[in-house]
């Protein structure tokens, strides 16, 4: 090349390596500032960035029944959570946008994330905060897109409680809810984390500190979408202590279905209001309960993740009040199935004898306007009576003649020593009512603000208790362990739904034994003669129709109580048990608003006997 | 063709060895990268397989670079600068967009091509063979045919969306003219009325997503999980590998995918998170005695066409290396364009394997053969 063009190329390239030069120097200089000079902050980044410490929350325990079969579960859910240190770490902005696109995603109000965020940092600052712990399918793979629009959002896979049969049992299983604030308060280092539910009510309540289990923790790599890649320690949780329950599955599933179905029969044909109903069925041999329903219900499953304010407000203006456990927190009147106490009473006084005859004219001699059921119908009345007779035809005018010879008073003691008008001591959330035993002191005490007179206890009443009416109230829990007390000679236990705790490898952590809470010794003619005539109703009285060919020997009573005196709907009601020579089973089965006892409610009670002596020929329910 | 023994006497093996180097650091990272996260030990994918066989085509390319005397070249360089406009017409009309670029060739068994990359060499050649007739740059008139030469395939890749390859036609443009002999201070002009522009650009030619990346380079930390994350991330990469680096495989950034796109446009951050501040330090050093080796070429080249190939040639590689490394070290807004011989993709490892190897053969006829 020549002179000029060689020179003023030379000349170019010479400002082109001091430009590269130049440039060069600038970027080695950034990297040795990068690497060396600030390398170790961005070494704690690099670490902070890919490790987390999660917690891995232990599964509850379960509810087992009587024969070792799962009622209660867990199953594997997806819960989204935010990691309020990463959201502190975004502007303003940032974290306004990631926390509406949750919201949008979540379908939670984008204010409602932020206030939740907020209420559960008060409690722990540094935990996930869980916003929504059952992801649906669609929702997971929804947030799952969007991971990389999502920093400082976690999702983990968590047991969550199961109610594989719904509403099951719902009353007794009770059902979870998150922690309310005062729940935190006293919960607080137990090993909560504020954003865990706990058992709100019934047995998930009673045995919360059991069936709770310890959670675990993991510290695991994570990579850029918070998804663990490794994990790096781990401490396992310890699944909650399983619950060994008195109930038998088949039983309870029994129950339910027979009061369902009765309870929509019924409203199809002349019953509109029978919504509400309740069967309660126990060994009575333990106090052991074998079956516990209550109408209407809910379904537990749905408290899990967060009750909807929609399923909340359905149940709370139910007007039947499904919340309420009707087994041990409704009172009836227990109508004529309370004639056992006033025959007992009436033997145990000396007021009458075991062969001593009756006469029904259709009134009551003393107090005519005191009719017996049958007189509105025929115009008179059961004519001469035993007392097996007047057991079996629940015939009223004889038992107001036996309880107006044994007067108001020993009649309540002889009732409440049955374990009528207080409660039963069953260990159960929320707790029982105790019912009411009228006599003089409770009439004085009751109507203590009203006038002397009305204050005064008036034999005419003493008719009305005779025949389980007037402000007789009992549960039918009480009704039940009272027949069972019955039908086992006089032992009155405590009835119990948990028989063991046992530990998720087997060990039992604690168990309980049937407690006997009152003996009474009835002489052999009482008992033979309750059981005669008990077992008089079913073969050939007011229970005759629903138990006729029934394979094993059943005795028990009816009722039809009237709600309020004069009222057209009647409560309808039976309890009994069975064999009658050597009871295994006492039931008792309220229908509010049912009709008869004897149509309506003993062939609920048969139901529940068949699927206890295994007469039933569907077979197991298998699961859901 | 028959090459003369005593060329190969005179080709540059310092220089060959840099870039075959290079090349194999890039497939090392490469490699780690396209590491499934976490699962099971380092295994061979697709994607590394593409990339061997990506660098043996380059380096078959590479080898008829060297073989086939350069001053050919200057023969062709009109039907060669038509063929690079109608490869750039042929993507804008059957094109596929990816990730906002539409700036692919599909050819059927083939695979992929990106022809901007060939073009690139393309124009570098014909840009040469006109400024090596055009001897007198001194006036403004004589600049403007340079200028539309170069703008004409700019423009094109433009419509492409492919802002970063374009911008790599300025620097190039730059470089060649500062070199042929244009007045520097025609260049400085030029600059100073890019630069006096700028808020133009920034404001109505830039798309919202651009200038984000702009903004970023000044507080990244700000922008740390939208348009800065790439930038922080990266830069956490880079920072935590400290003076040793992690290790291969070991890059918890890289691994664990905190980084994006980080076998290609992030390529960098791997290499300074594993191979740490000596790994990427060396890197730099390659690259620089690549460009520094390839001026003195150009010194020493036997004619001006050869001069202004190396040159711009070297430009090319250049732009690609400051841009990418820059964005990597959070200096440069971040742009789409991948590390020379190290990042993943073939067309851009042909491409720029050719302009290796015409270096090379420009270095290697830079004397008069003697007999």
């Amino acid at each position: 090349m020549e002179g000029k063009d060689a020179k003023q190329m030379a000349l170019g390239l010479k400002v082109l390596t001091g430009l590269v030069a130049a440039i060069f120097f600038l970027l080695s200089s950034r990297l040795w500032y990068l690497q060396i000079v600030r390398g170790e902050e961005y070494q704690r980044r690099s670490v902070s960035n890919s490790v987390r410490l999660l917690s891995v929350p232990a599964p509850r325990g379960l509810f087992l029944d009587r024969h070792g079969r799962p009622l209660v579960n867990n199953r594997l859910a997806y819960s989204v959570s935010v990691l309020p240190k990463e959201l502190d770490a975004m502007s303003p902005s940032q974290r306004r946008q990631v926390l509406e696109l949750l919201g949008r995603l979540l379908n939670i109000p984008g204010p409602r994330v932020e206030e939740r965020v907020a209420q559960a940092r008060q409690r722990q600052p540094y935990a996930p905060v869980v916003l929504a712990s059952d992801l649906d399918a669609r929702t997971l793979i929804q947030v799952e897109e969007r991971r990389m629009d999502l920093p400082g959002v976690l999702i983990e896979e968590i047991p969550l409680r199961n109610y594989p049969y719904g509403p099951l049992a719902a009353h007794a299983f009770g059902y979870l809810g998150q922690m309310s604030q005062s729940d935190w308060e006293r919960l607080k280092g137990r090993g909560y984390a504020p954003s865990d539910s706990i058992g709100q009510t019934g047995l998930e309540r009673d045995y919360e500190q059991y069936l709770r289990g310890r959670d675990g923790g993991q510290q695991v790599e994570v990579d850029n979408l918070s998804r663990p890649v490794k994990v790096l320690g781990k401490v396992a949780p310890v699944p909650g202590a399983n619950l060994i329950l008195t109930l038998d599955g088949r039983v309870q599933q029994a129950a339910e279905q027979a009061l369902d179905e009765q309870l929509k029969a019924l409203r199809e044909t002349g019953c509109p209001h029978a919504y509400a109903g309740a069967v309660v069925a126990l060994d009575p041999n333990t106090g052991a309960i074998l079956a516990m329903a209550s109408r209407p219900a809910y379904d537990p499953n749905k408290f899990v993740r967060g009750v909807s304010a929609a399923y909340w407000n359905a149940l709370s203006a139910n007007p039947y009040h499904p919340f309420q456990n009707r087994v041990t927190q409704g009172t009836y009147a227990p109508g004529s199935t309370f004639k056992v106490v006033t025959l007992a009473a009436a033997l145990e006084y000396g007021k009458t004898k075991p062969d001593e005859l009756f006469f029904d004219g259709g009134r009551d001699p003393v107090y005519p306007q005191k009719t017996c059921w049958i007189y509105p119908q025929t115009g008179h009345g059961h004519g001469q009576q035993n007392l097996v007779q007047a057991l079996q035809n629940s015939c009223n005018v004889v038992f107001y003649e036996l309880g107006r010879r044994v007067t108001i008073d020993p009649l309540a003691e002889v009732a409440r020593r049955l374990g009528l008008g207080q409660p039963t001591g069953l260990k159960l959330y929320p707790g029982e009512s105790a019912g009411i035993i009228p006599d003089r002191a409770w009439k004085k005490s009751y109507y203590a603000k009203s006038a002397p007179d009305q204050q005064i206890w008036y034999p005419i009443e003493t008719l009305d208790v005779s025949i389980g009416q007037g402000a007789v109230a009992v549960t039918p829990l009480q009704l039940a362990n009272m027949y069972a007390a019955i039908a086992n000679g006089g032992v009155l236990y405590t009835p119990y739904l948990v028989q063991a705790v046992q530990s998720p490898d087997g060990r039992i952590l604690e168990s309980f034994q049937p407690q006997v809470r009152r003996r009474f010794q009835w002489p052999k003619e009482v008992q033979t003669l309750l059981r005669e005539g008990l077992r008089a109703v079913v073969t050939e009285g007011t229970a005759a129709l629903p138990f006729r060919d029934f394979p094993i020997p059943v005795a028990g009573k009816t009722g039809t109580a009237e709600i309020t005196s004069g009222g057209t709907e009647v409560n309808a009601v039976f309890a009994g048990f069975a064999p009658v020579d050597h009871p295994q089973i006492a039931v008792a089965v309220v229908i509010e608003r049912g009709g008869h006892g004897g149509s309506s409610a003993a062939p609920v009670a048969k139901k529940v006997l068949e699927a206890f002596f295994g007469l039933d020929s569907q077979p197991p329910a298998s699961q859901p | 063709m028959i090459i003369e023994k005593r060329l190969l006497r005179n080709l540059d093996y310092p220089l060959l060895a840099t870039v075959l180097g290079l090349l194999a650091v890039g497939l090392l990272a490469v490699y780690s990268a396209t590491q499934p996260a976490r699962l099971g030990g380092p295994g061979f994918n697709a994607l590394v397989l593409r990339q061997v066989v990506g660098a043996a085509t380059g380096l078959l390319a590479m080898a008829v670079m060297i073989v086939v005397d350069y001053r050919v070249w200057e023969k062709w360089t009109t039907p060669l600068y038509i063929f690079s406009l109608l490869l750039l017409v042929a993507v804008l009309v059957l094109g596929r967009e990816v990730n906002g670029s539409k700036s692919w060739l599909y050819l059927g068994p083939l695979g992929s091509f990106q022809p901007s990359e060939l073009v690139k060499v393309l124009v570098v050649v014909g840009l040469a063979g006109m400024l090596a007739e055009k001897r007198d740059l001194s006036t403004p008139r004589s600049l403007v045919l340079p200028v539309l030469f170069v703008a004409v395939p700019m423009m094109l890749i433009l419509l492409e969306k492919d802002l970063g390859t374009a911008l790599v036609f300025v620097g190039v443009l730059l470089a060649m003219l500062l070199v042929a002999g244009a007045p520097i201070r025609y260049l400085l002009w030029a600059i100073g009325a890019g630069v006096a522009a700028s808020p133009l650009v920034f404001f109505f030619v830039l798309q919202p997503y651009q200038r984000a990346r702009l903004l970023v380079l000044f507080n990244p930390q700000a922008y740390q999980l939208q348009a800065g994350y790439n930038v922080v991330q990266a830069m956490i990469a880079i920072g935590s590998g400290r003076l040793f680096g992690k290790g291969l495989f070991s890059g918890s950034q890289t691994q664990l995918n905190f980084v994006p796109e980080h076998h290609t446009d992030f390529i960098f951050s791997v290499i300074g998170e594993e191979f740490g501040f000596l790994g990427a330090a060396a890197v730099l050093a390659g690259y620089f005695y690549l460009i520094w080796k390839g001026i003195q070429i150009a010194g020493e080249a036997r004619d001006r066409f050869g001069a202004l190939l190396v040159v711009g040639l070297e430009s090319i590689l250049l732009v690609h290396i400051v841009v990418n490394v820059g964005m990597n070290l959070g200096v440069v807004p971040v742009t789409g364009i991948p590390l020379p011989f190290i990042s993943y993709g073939s067309s851009a490892l042909v491409s720029n394997l050719m302009a290796a190897g015409l270096i090379l053969n420009v270095g290697m006829r830079r004397q008069k053969i003697l007999f």
